[in-house]
C-alpha cells in the first residue's frame, strides 16, 4: 500500500539512486586499488628478472617493459654503472613492494582503508617507508571522503525506513480508521510489526539488489567461498539492522502519539544512535588508548637518525662487535662515510620499528575494545561487521602492516651487510628477494566478533519487537487512551 | 448472542455505562436509542472491547470479550457511524485489505457480491475510496462488516448522514440479517429507523437502560413520546 504513494516512490527511487553512486564509486576504488597491487606485483617481477639477469651475466638481454620502462631503465643504469656496488640498488627509492590485493567486498566499506594503506613500497636502506603510511596519494579517497555504501545503509537507509514506518499506527488513527482495523484484527501489535517490516523490507530488498548485483557485475570472477560468506554476512547484518530501525519505529508507535511526535522521536533516535553515540564511543576508545599521529612517527624516526648519526662511533662499535666476521676498511673513507650513514639509518630503523610496533599494539588495542562496543548502538555492530567483511577493518591492515614489517626486516638484512662493505651482492640471496604471503591476514569477520555483532543486534531486536507488541496488545484491548475520533472522513476526508 | 452482565464503565467520577443487563438472542435486531451522552456509544465500544469495563462483562456467544478478545472478535462485526477507508485504495481493494486482517479471503466475485449486496454497484466498486461520498464509504463498511460472517453485528448510528434512499437500504439489509440468524446491536437516534428494523428498542438515560420497548407493541408517535420523555428527565 505504501508503494502506492508517488513521495514514497520518488524517495525510494532517489535511496536507489544513492546507493547506486555510492556502489559505483566503490567499485571504482576497489579496482584502483587492485590494479595498484596487480602493478605492485608486476613490479617486483621485474626486479626479480633484472637481479636473475644479473646473475647469469645477461643483464643486456633484459628489455624494458612499457610500464616500468622508467624503473628498469633506472635500476639497469646503475648496476651497468657499477654491477659490484649493490649499495646503489639499495639506494633505489620503491625497490621492493609489499601489497595487500583487496577483496571484491572492498567496494562495501572504505573502512580502515581511509587511513591504512594496502601497499608498501619498502626502501632498500630504512624503515621509513613503512613508517610513512600517507605519502600514497589516493585521489578518489581525497574527493568522496568517508561515503560508502557502508555509510548510505548506516545512515541513510535508517532514514527511509523511518519515513515508511514512523506513522504506520498513527496515521491509521489519525484518519479515524484505527477503530475499523481494531475491530478486525484479532492482533494489532502482530499487523503494525508486519506492516513496519514489510516496509523496511522494501529498503532491505532494495539494498540488497543493487549490492548483491553490482557486485556480481564487477567482481564475479573475483568470488570464491571466502568472498560468498563474507557477502552472506554482510548481507544478514545490513538486513538485521534495518529491521531494528522498523523494530523501533514499531516501538515508538505504539506509544500513541501523533505522527509527527513519532516522526520527531526517531529522528532524535537516530541522531543519537547513528551520530552521537558512535562519535562519542570512537573519542572515548581514543582516550582510552592514545596513539601517536603518523607524522609525530615520521618526525620520531628522524630524531633517531639525528642521534644516531651523533654516536655514530658508538653504533659503529656496536655493529663490529655484533658483526666481527665484516671487516671494514676503516682506511678507505669512503666505506667509512657509507658505512656510517647506512648504520644511522640502521639504527634509527630499529628504533622505529619498536615505535611502529607499539603503534600497531595501541591500534589494536583500540579495536579490540571498540568491537566491545557492538552492544551500544546498532550502528556501531554493523560498521565493524560491515569493515570486516570487506576485508577494511584496522586488524586486516595491522597484521598487514606488521606482515610488510617482516618483510622489510628480511630486505634490509640482504642488503645491508654487503653495502656497508661494498661488496658484491649475493646474488642468490638477492634473486630470492621475500615476497609477501597473504595467508594469515585476517579478510574475514573474526567469529567471536559476528557473533557478538549478530548477538546484540538480535538482542535490539527482539526486545524491541517484544515491547512493541506488547505495548499494541495491552493496547488493542482498551484504546481508550488514543482518543478515537467519533468521527471523522478518515484519509478522504 | 450477546449478553452484558452488569457492564459498567466509569470515567474518573462520571459514570458513562451504569451496570447495564441485556441479552440479545441470534437474530434479534436491537437497538439502543438515548440522547447524546446516554451511553450507547460506550456499550458498543464495551462489547468491541475498544475500552475496558470497570466491572461487569459482555459476552458474545458466551464468550468473555475483556477475557478472550482475540477470540470474541472472530465472532462480531462493527460498522462505524462514519466508515473511514484508505483513500488511495479502490472499494474492492479496501474490502480485500480489511477481509484479510479479520482472516478471510475472498475471491474477486466474492467481493463484488459483497459490496453488490450492501449497495455499491458496478464502476464505483473500482473507483479510489478518496473519491467516495459518506454513504459510498459506509456501504464499503458494511460489505467489511458481512465479509467476516459474523454472528452479531455491532453498529454505531449507521444511518447517520445517509441520505433516505441509503437508509432505506440499510434498514433492508439489517432485517435481511435478522432473518439470517444474525444479532444485531445497534445506536442509532434515527426512531423511525429504530421501530422499522428493530425486535426490541432500548431506551438509555445516562448510562442506564431505563425502558425496553417491542415496536411492534406502540406506534411511531408513541415510541417518541417515550424517547422524549426519557431525554426529557435527563
Amino acid at each position: 500500500m505504501a508503494l502506492r504513494s508517488g513521495g514514497v516512490r520518488i524517495t525510494l527511487a532517489m535511496f536507489g539512486l544513492l546507493l547506486v553512486i555510492a556502489m559505483i564509486l566503490g567499485v571504482i576504488r576497489t579496482q584502483m586499488r587492485q590494479r595498484d597491487a596487480r602493478f605492485a606485483e608486476q613490479e617486483n617481477r621485474l626486479v626479480k628478472e633484472i637481479f636473475h639477469d644479473v646473475l647469469h651475466g645477461t643483464l643486456d638481454s633484459t628489455e624494458a617493459t612499457s610500464d616500468n620502462s622508467d624503473k628498469q631503465s633506472r635500476i639497469t643504469k646503475q648496476l651497468r654503472m657499477t654491477a659490484k656496488s649493490p649499495y646503489l640498488v639499495s639506494h633505489s627509492s620503491n625497490l621492493w613492494n609489499v601489497s595487500l590485493f583487496p577483496s571484491p567486498l572492498s567496494a562495501l566499506s572504505v573502512g580502515a582503508s581511509n587511513t591504512w594503506p594496502n601497499l608498501y613500497q619498502i626502501h632498500g636502506v630504512s624503515l621509513s617507508k613503512t613508517v610513512q603510511r600517507s605519502d600514497r596519494v589516493r585521489p578518489i579517497a581525497s574527493v568522496y571522503g568517508p561515503i560508502d555504501v557502508t555509510f548510505v545503509v548506516m545512515a541513510i537507509a535508517p532514514l527511509i525506513v523511518i519515513g515508511l514506518t514512523f506513522n504506520a499506527s498513527s496515521r491509521d488513527r489519525e484518519s479515524a480508521l484505527q477503530n475499523l482495523i481494531v475491530a478486525q484484527t484479532p492482533s494489532l501489535g502482530k499487523l503494525m510489526a508486519v506492516r513496519c517490516f514489510v516496509r523496511a523490507a522494501l529498503v532491505i530488498g532494495l539494498v540488497a539488489c543493487v549490492v548483491n548485483g553490482s557486485l556480481l557485475i564487477a567482481f564475479a570472477s573475483q568470488f570464491d567461498l571466502n568472498v560468498i560468506g563474507n557477502l552472506a554476512i554482510w548481507n544478514s547484518v545490513a538486513m538485521l539492522y534495518l529491521l531494528i530501525w522498523a523494530a523501533l519505529s514499531l516501538f515508538v508507535n505504539s506509544f500513541a502519539k501523533t505522527s509527527t511526535a513519532n516522526g520527531a522521536a526517531l529522528l532524535l533516535l537516530w541522531l543519537i544512535l547513528v551520530l552521537l553515540i558512535p562519535r562519542f564511543v570512537s573519542n572515548a576508545v581514543q582516550d582510552a588508548v592514545p596513539t601517536l599521529p603518523e607524522n609525530e612517527l615520521v618526525e620520531r624516526e628522524k630524531r633517531s637518525f639525528d642521534r644516531a648519526t651523533r654516536n655514530i662511533d658508538r653504533v659503529l662499535q656496536q655493529f663490529q662487535s655484533e658483526h666481527p666476521e665484516i671487516e671494514l676498511r676503516l682506511d678507505d673513507e669512503q666505506q667509512m662515510t657509507l658505512a656510517r650513514y647506512l648504520l644511522a639509518h640502521s639504527a634509527a630503523g630499529k628504533e622505529a620499528a619498536e615505535n611502529v610496533s607499539a603503534h600497531y599494539s595501541a591500534q589494536s588495542l583500540r579495536a579490540k575494545y571498540l568491537s566491545f562496543c557492538d552492544w551500544v548502538s546498532p550502528a556501531i555492530s554493523f560498521r565493524n561487521q560491515s569493515d570486516q567483511c570487506s576485508g577494511n577493518s584496522e586488524r586486516s591492515f595491522i597484521a598487514f602492516s606488521a606482515r610488510a614489517g617482516d618483510v622489510q626486516a628480511q630486505v634490509l638484512e640482504v642488503f645491508l651487510q654487503p653495502s656497508i662493505t661494498n661488496q658484491e651482492c649475493n646474488m642468490e640471496t638477492i634473486a630470492a628477494l621475500p615476497g609477501f604471503q597473504e595467508s594469515g591476514i585476517p579478510r574475514s569477520p573474526s567469529f567471536l566478533n559476528s557473533v557478538t555483532s549478530i548477538a546484540s543486534m538480535l538482542v535490539w531486536l527482539t526486545i524491541l519487537v517484544s515491547l512493541g507488541t506488547w505495548r499494541f496488545r495491552a493496547k488493542s484491548s482498551s484504546i481508550e487512551r488514543t482518543q478515537l475520533p467519533k468521527s471523522g472522513g478518515g484519509e478522504n476526508a | 448472542m450477546l449478553e452484558a452482565k452488569q457492564l459498567t464503565k466509569r470515567y474518573g467520577e462520571r459514570l458513562a455505562l451504569d451496570a447495564l443487563d441485556l441479552q440479545i438472542a441470534p437474530g434479534e435486531v436491537y437497538c439502543l436509542v438515548g440522547a447524546n451522552g446516554a451511553g450507547k456509544t460506550t456499550t458498543i465500544s464495551l462489547f468491541l472491547n475498544f475500552i475496558s469495563p470497570t466491572s461487569g462483562a459482555a459476552f458474545v456467544n458466551d464468550i468473555c470479550i475483556a477475557e478472550q478478545p482475540a477470540l470474541a472478535k472472530r465472532h462480531l462485526a462493527y460498522i462505524p457511524e462514519t466508515v473511514s477507508l484508505y483513500g488511495q485504495l479502490s472499494g474492492v481493494e479496501n474490502l480485500d485489505y480489511f477481509s484479510t486482517l479479520a482472516g478471510h479471503r475472498l475471491s474477486k466475485d466474492d467481493k463484488l457480491s459483497l459490496l453488490e449486496r450492501a449497495g455499491l454497484h458496478g464502476r464505483d466498486a473500482n473507483r479510489r475510496a478518496s473519491e467516495y461520498s459518506k454513504g459510498m464509504r459506509q456501504k464499503v463498511g458494511i460489505a467489511i462488516a458481512l465479509a467476516k460472517n459474523a454472528s452479531a453485528i455491532l453498529m454505531d448510528e449507521p444511518t447517520s448522514g445517509l441520505d433516505p434512499q441509503a437508509s432505506n437500504e440499510l434498514s433492508l439489509l439489517v432485517k435481511q440479517l435478522g432473518t439470517q440468524q444474525t444479532t444485531v446491536l445497534m445506536a442509532t437516534h434515527d426512531l423511525y429507523r429504530a421501530k422499522e428494523v428493530a425486535s426490541h428498542i432500548g431506551i438509555m438515560r445516562q448510562g442506564r437502560l431505563v425502558e425496553t420497548v417491542k415496536p411492534g407493541d406502540v406506534s411511531h408517535a408513541e415510541l417518541e413520546m417515550i424517547a422524549l420523555r426519557s431525554m426529557q428527565l435527563q
